[in-house]
């Protein structure tokens, strides 16, 4: 493979197919890293398995109507057969950033669902864009429930790195003063709507353990950075043409390519991490092309690997070599462990009778946030669980889709149908899990994708202590609405078939011993030192903030980091 | 036959022992539907929709094409079942309209037209709670539950139903949270 390839962007590339640094994902994590390596002088090669998406020109239905859709926006039966795992999570507007289910096969040994999107921004153009710091609450809780292993870095070492990359985020929110979700550099926050103000208020009034806010979102409620502001369309998911959130394809890779030092190569499979037995080091990848079906390999002097958790350690599981017989950095054998995400779809909502002469305008793309109250100090220890859980919520008019079943039909039918309908609120509980051993992705041995790449297969389930807190989940949200005046207080409790959040975690943790941790406090390998895993794959808990922004600050760490020690020449 | 009774004949056997009219219907509910009914009786479909949804100060099901949406969506978005109850109910309707008035339902005036709404709605009116979602599971959903979600959903999501129907802001370019609702201020089409 002599011929120099010529990359989305940047220069051609070398014939030796050599780099400074190898970034795998184009993801929200992967962008980072490109942006951090580029701005700091390295030549990056950023490989993308899937296709490229060009901001702006390739969101094909983001300005569409809903009648534009050939089932206004509705999911088809072939589409629910064909996608069994994705169309769980996508419409017609946003199919096109969603994998195939047939062309990209998983073995659910329980049922899990791995959503993904194979293209350049990965998910960060799919994702729901709530960005919450954690804090030393989480950072200490293995520590001192004696879980899993401990955090090896505290909030302290984060903290000026979240502000690092929320500065150039650009993140609505509001600050709180809350020592278990500190506060950030927040752009003006979004208004509540009435009935949300109201509830916030009532909750001050009737519980003295937690507040209301409005989501901390990473929707631009003024220009920011050359992006934005936001439409208030609450279309995100399609890609936004007037860039009014954040998504590596509308800040991260721009930045990265503003310094020439970024060459990007879409439909490019990391097959495996290539490791020298001599050097005791990764030298490169070798890449396969999806069309093609060529390989070729790639060499670098760091390699970052941002592939999203799941595929992470699969890639790192598939590169073996006589050093790892189990997989690249895996001599604690856990890589693929400790599979972590957040529960969902537990909750209540209620109908509240009042504010019938107000309304809201505009399409506000983020709901409330009660950020977690349980186990946060004595008064609030749980008996039955251990962590918490935060709701988001949303307290609106119900839409047209809520009257279908009201009333009967003719003219008096269709002018109720056509009134804003009565206010009403919605609780859902994202929910901390715990990091299990036996929670894992591992490869199998016979079967392969069309690509010769062993599957991955899926282990996952809740435990007691999500179960408990789901339990909890779904009380306290039926009690603060009684408690405020909501009539038709009911409480729900889906577990199936996706209760969980697309935020897997933990199949490469960080620790502090090489034992029984897969990466250091920067993110780097304990095995294998310029290898540097910032994506989910890092995390040791989960929390139960969104974990994007977590991500992304680690990612600038470590880059920075990763650089620092170039230098010193100690990689 | 009286389909609510013979469903409730069905739920009433339970799972033990089904018997041959219960099989018969599931059966029956299986089978490879008659998708070109569809298209042969736009004109009744959209009769109905009308009548579900019907023309006022603003445009009613028709303007709005809704007929061409149901059609889609039953052929497209329907489970095998339920699409064989819609075919099924309106080859109900068309004998049961026939019968009592010897003419076609597009034929009706509006009272009687209303009156043969008011029979089917009644006939598949749902059990509420868990009985119901399983009999929906089991059996599919009933004619006239699918007839009036697909006619609100096909004119809300309209341009007509949603620009003139209700209020459809394409790009708000702000964001209000509480605001007093405007003189004959109409529910926002889209969330």
């Amino acid at each position: 493979m002599g011929d120099p390839k010529q990359g989305i962007h940047g220069l051609a590339i070398n014939p030796k197919h050599e780099f400074d640094a190898i970034v795998v994902g184009s993801g929200i994590s992967g962008g980072w890293a490109a942006k951090e390596l580029c701005e700091k002088g390295l030549k990056t090669l950023v490989l993308e398995r899937g296709r490229n998406v060009e901001h702006i020109k390739d969101y094909t239905t983001a300005f569409m109507h809903p009648w534009q859709f050939p089932h206004h926006l509705n999911t088809s039966v072939k589409d629910i057969e064909e996608n069994p795992v994705q169309s769980q999570s996508f419409d017609e507007g946003n199919k096109q950033f969603y994998v195939n289910d047939r062309e990209h096969p998983y073995i659910q040994e329980t049922p899990y669902a791995w959503v993904r999107g194979y293209q350049v921004g990965g998910r960060s153009l799919t994702w729901g864009r709530q960005c919450y710091r954690l804090s030393d609450l989480d950072f200490e809780a293995n520590m001192k429930e004696g879980i899993s292993v401990d955090w090896p870095i505290r909030y302290r070492d984060v903290a000026p790195w979240y502000t690092y990359v929320e500065k150039f985020v650009g993140i609505s929110g509001k600050p709180e003063g809350l020592p278990q979700l500190p506060d950030g550099a927040f752009l003006p926050p979004m208004e509540m709507t009435c009935l949300e103000d109201f509830f916030t208020k009532k909750i001050r009034e009737q519980f003295n353990d937690r507040i209301i806010t409005i989501g901390r979102v990473a929707n631009l409620t003024q220009a920011w950075n050359g992006r934005g502001p936001c439409q208030y369309r609450n279309l995100c998911s399609r890609g936004c043409p007037f860039s009014g959130y954040f998504s590596s394809n509308a800040a991260t890779l721009p930045a990265a390519n503003a310094t020439g030092n970024m060459t990007l190569l879409p439909d490019s499979i990391v097959m495996e991490v290539i490791y020298d037995e001599q050097k005791q080091k990764a030298t490169g990848v070798r890449v396969m092309d999806v069309h093609t079906k060529t390989v070729t390999e790639y060499f670098a002097k760091i390699i970052f690997l941002n592939a999203s958790t799941i595929a992470t350690a699969a890639i790192l599981l598939n590169s073996v070599s006589r050093s790892f017989p189990n997989g690249l950095g895996n001599s604690s054998g856990q890589v693929g462990h400790n599979l972590m995400d957040h529960f969902l779809g537990v909750g209540g909502q209620g109908i509240y009778e009042g504010f019938n002469d107000e309304y809201y305008y505009g399409r506000r793309p983020t709901g409330i946030y009660i950020p977690r109250f349980r186990n946060i100090n004595d008064a609030t220890r749980q008996k039955d669980y251990v962590r918490g859980y935060g709701y988001q919520g949303n307290g609106n008019r119900m839409d047209w889709a809520s009257q279908i079943g009201v009333g009967s039909f003719g003219k008096d039918f269709k002018k109720d149908l056509l009134t804003p309908a009565p206010w009403s609120m919605w609780l859902g509980a994202w929910g901390e899990m715990l990091p299990y051993f036996e929670n894992r992705v591992a490869l199998d041995k016979d079967k392969k994708d069309k690509w010769g790449l062993p599957l991955v297969k899926v282990k996952f389930e809740m435990k007691e202590n999500e179960l408990a807190m789901r339990k909890d989940a779904r009380e306290s949200a039926v009690e603060m609405l009684t408690k405020t005046g909501f009539k038709d207080v009911s409480g729900f409790d889906y577990k199936a078939p996706r209760s969980t959040a697309v935020h897997e975690m933990g199949t490469a943790r960080m620790g502090r011993d090489p034992k029984t941790s897969v990466l250091n406090g920067y993110n780097q390998m304990h095995d294998v030192k310029n290898v540097f895993i910032t994506d989910g794959a890092c995390m040791t808990s989960s929390g139960s903030q969104n974990p994007s922004l977590t991500y992304m600050a680690l990612t600038a760490r470590a880059c920075d980091y990763a650089v620092a020690e170039l230098k010193k020449g100690n990689l | 036959m009286d389909r609510r009774k013979a469903i409730g004949r069905i739920i009433l056997i339970g799972g033990g022992g089904l018997a041959t009219y219960a099989g018969y219907k599931l059966w029956d509910w299986n089978k490879t539907p008659d998708l070109a009914f569809l298209d042969q009786h736009k004109n009744l479909i959209a009769a109905l929709a009308e009548a579900i949804i019907p023309t006022t100060d603003s445009p009613g099901a028709k303007e709005a094409a809704v007929a061409d949406f149901i059609i889609i969506m039953v052929k497209d978005c329907t489970e095998i079942k339920s699409q064989n109850r819609f075919i099924d109910g309106l080859k109900e309707l068309k004998s049961y309209t026939l019968s009592s008035f010897n003419k076609t339902y597009e034929q009706c005036t509006d009272q009687q037209k209303e009156q043969v709404l008011k029979y089917f709605e009644d006939m598949d009116k749902q059990p509420k709670g868990i009985v119901g979602k399983a009999e929906k599971k089991f059996f599919g959903e009933p004619f006239f539950e699918t007839l009036k979600t697909l006619t609100v959903k096909g004119y809300c999501t309209s341009e007509a139903g949603a620009t003139k129907g209700l209020s459809y802001l394409y790009i708000p370019g702000k964001f209000v949270g509480c605001m007093p609702m405007q003189p004959g201020q109409h529910a926002w089409a889209t969330n």
